[in-house]
């Protein structure tokens, strides 16, 4: 897999609004790669025809 | 009679009930203690003395215009609430300066249940900030401290709850548990901690971690009390007997994975266990949830996922007011991508889907609760099987497939490690099968001696300096 550059994480918090100084930014770049790395181990778990366990109620809580 | 800070919360609401004594004098034992033990434990955030001893007084006076009936339940038992737990006019801060001076205008519906049943609110408990983390390393407001050696943590999130009844500083309280948060500080602190089934137990009014994993449990040091507030939170009692069997049970014991890289007086702690349950009649199954390892890598996404969007307008505007431990999940969390999040949701469904399979041949499954006793305050890594590992993984690890999948799970104490450090039993049933739970527990718990063990606590008089009113009428 084609590793994240910082320019590109920077940009990236830039556009959500989340401030970070170009130190946690190169530190955040190892650490997003390994959460990629670990999420990606979740797809062979799930076969096509597996529903998300989310719920949505129609109904509004408070009626 | 006990000390009265010493009762556990049934034998309190039975004194309180037959008139023995009043909430106001048990209220002021246990403040008392709190003055003296918790400068070192740090394990309340709030306390409010003059609070607490008129609610305690209010319940006093609504027993004394009914003779001869008992009042709620909970009638005048004092009860510790975890911080991220909404108490109209009582700060609740969640373990974080960004919430430090918050004062809620209304309470959390498991509040209303618990005064509802006559309980008296005592504090307000020490947290990992916002529940995000299992050590209660709480830089704004102090490290909870282990009662069985304070150089350890309590585990948590709910630590300073666990620490708190495990000092007897309350004979309960409640905790919350995203991925373990109210077992893991209940087996590092040798007390007892239920977590009920996912939606079993309202968590409105909870500051979240992760809505779709967050639960509401309650903690003390019999499963009986346990038990008891459970049937106030719930609604329904448990039917719990007095002698519960279990002639007959199936119980699963998943070896494959829960049992996987033990600390080896953990290991042995639970076998013993195991053996225990054995000879009371339980017939234990080797059993395997296929998949079940894919679980910590779907929690810590989801639980990545929602807490930065809960955190979103706060942490846009004040990231500083963050831990730098909290601040850094929370960047990690802007970058989880929205498919691995809808990924770690489909985990879920198959998850689920399997361990219903399994539940279909066994009543519950037993594991540990976590692999290892309480690291020492200050540690990020633990060496488990061989391997130096992160803390945090760690602890959740045989925690949070019950969080993902929903079950009611449960923590009992089991033994002492090789430090004097307590361990935890973990057994998990089907959806809303909390009974099934309590009786495995009760029946465990009735035949062994562990949750009988108090830590030795040593005062620290520059403590929490209350004015306490000893003037607190005997009945």
């Amino acid at each position: 897999m084609t590793r994240l550059k910082v320019e590109e994480l920077t940009a990236w918090a830039v556009a959500v609004g989340v401030r970070l100084s170009p130190e946690r930014a190169a530190a955040l770049v190892s650490e997003v790669d390994g959460l990629l790395a670990f999420t990606r181990e979740l797809d062979a778990h799930v076969a096509p025809d597996v529903m998300p366990a989310t719920v949505f109620d129609p109904e509004p809580a408070n009626g | 009679m006990a000390e009265l800070w010493a009762l556990s919360a049934t034998a309190v609401a039975a004194g309180i009930a037959a008139r023995q004594f009043s909430s106001a004098e048990v209220t002021t034992e246990l403040l008392a203690r709190i003055d003296r033990y918790d400068g070192q434990l740090h394990a309340f955030i709030t306390v409010d003395p003059e609070q607490a001893l008129a609610a305690a007084r209010r319940a006093d006076q609504r027993l004394a215009h009914i003779p001869d009936q008992a009042g709620g339940p909970l009638h005048g038992v004092p009860i510790a609430i975890k911080d991220n737990i909404a108490t109209r006019g009582l700060r609740t801060t969640a373990g974080s300066r960004v919430l430090a001076d918050w004062i809620p205008d209304h309470d959390a519906p498991v509040i209303r249940s618990l005064e509802r049943a006559g309980g008296v609110i005592l504090g307000k408990t020490n947290l990992h900030e916002f529940a995000y983390g299992g050590t209660c390393t709480n830089i704004e407001f102090g490290a909870v401290r282990n009662p069985w050696h304070t150089a350890h943590v309590p585990g948590g999130s709910s630590g300073g709850s666990g620490a708190a009844v495990a000092a007897s500083l309350c004979p309960a309280a409640l905790g919350t548990d995203t991925a373990g948060s109210v077992r893991l500080p209940a087996a590092q602190c040798g007390v007892v901690g239920l977590k009920p089934t996912y939606g079993r137990i309202s968590i409105e009014g909870v500051v979240p971690l992760a809505w779709s994993l967050d639960h509401v449990g309650p903690m003390a040091r019999t499963v009986a009390d346990v038990a008891l507030l459970y049937g106030v939170l719930a609604g329904v009692p448990p039917a719990l007997s007095a002698a519960p069997e279990l002639v007959g049970l199936r119980l699963g014991v998943p070896r494959p994975y829960f049992f996987d890289a033990l600390q080896a007086d953990v290991a042995a702690a639970v076998e013993a266990a195991l053996a225990r349950l054995s000879e009371l009649g339980a017939v234990l199954v080797e059993t395997d949830w296929p998949g079940v390892e894919v679980s910590n890598s779907a929690t810590w996404t989801i639980i990545l996922a929602e807490a930065s969007a809960y955190h979103r307008p706060w942490f846009r505007t004040r990231p500083e007011a963050y831990s730098a431990e909290t601040r850094g999940n929370l960047e990690l969390g802007e970058f989880v991508p929205a498919s691995d999040y809808v990924q770690a949701q489909r985990v879920r469904s198959v998850l689920r889907a399997r361990v219903h399979e399994l539940l279909r041949d066994v009543d519950a499954l037993v594991t540990p609760s976590l692999a290892i006793t309480a690291p020492r305050i200050g540690e990020t890594s633990v060496t488990v099987g061989g391997k130096v590992k992160p803390i945090n993984p760690v602890f959740i690890r045989l925690a949070d497939p019950f969080n993902l999948t929903g079950l009611p799970a449960i923590s009992v104490p089991c033994g002492f490690g090789a430090e004097g450090l307590p361990i935890g039993l973990q057994i998990a049933a089907a959806p809303y099968a909390e009974d099934t739970v309590l009786r495995i527990a009760a029946a465990y718990e009735a035949n062994t001696d562990w949750h009988m063990r108090r830590p030795a606590l040593d005062a620290v008089h520059e403590g929490r300096s209350f004015k306490l009113d000893s003037s607190a009428p005997r009945s």
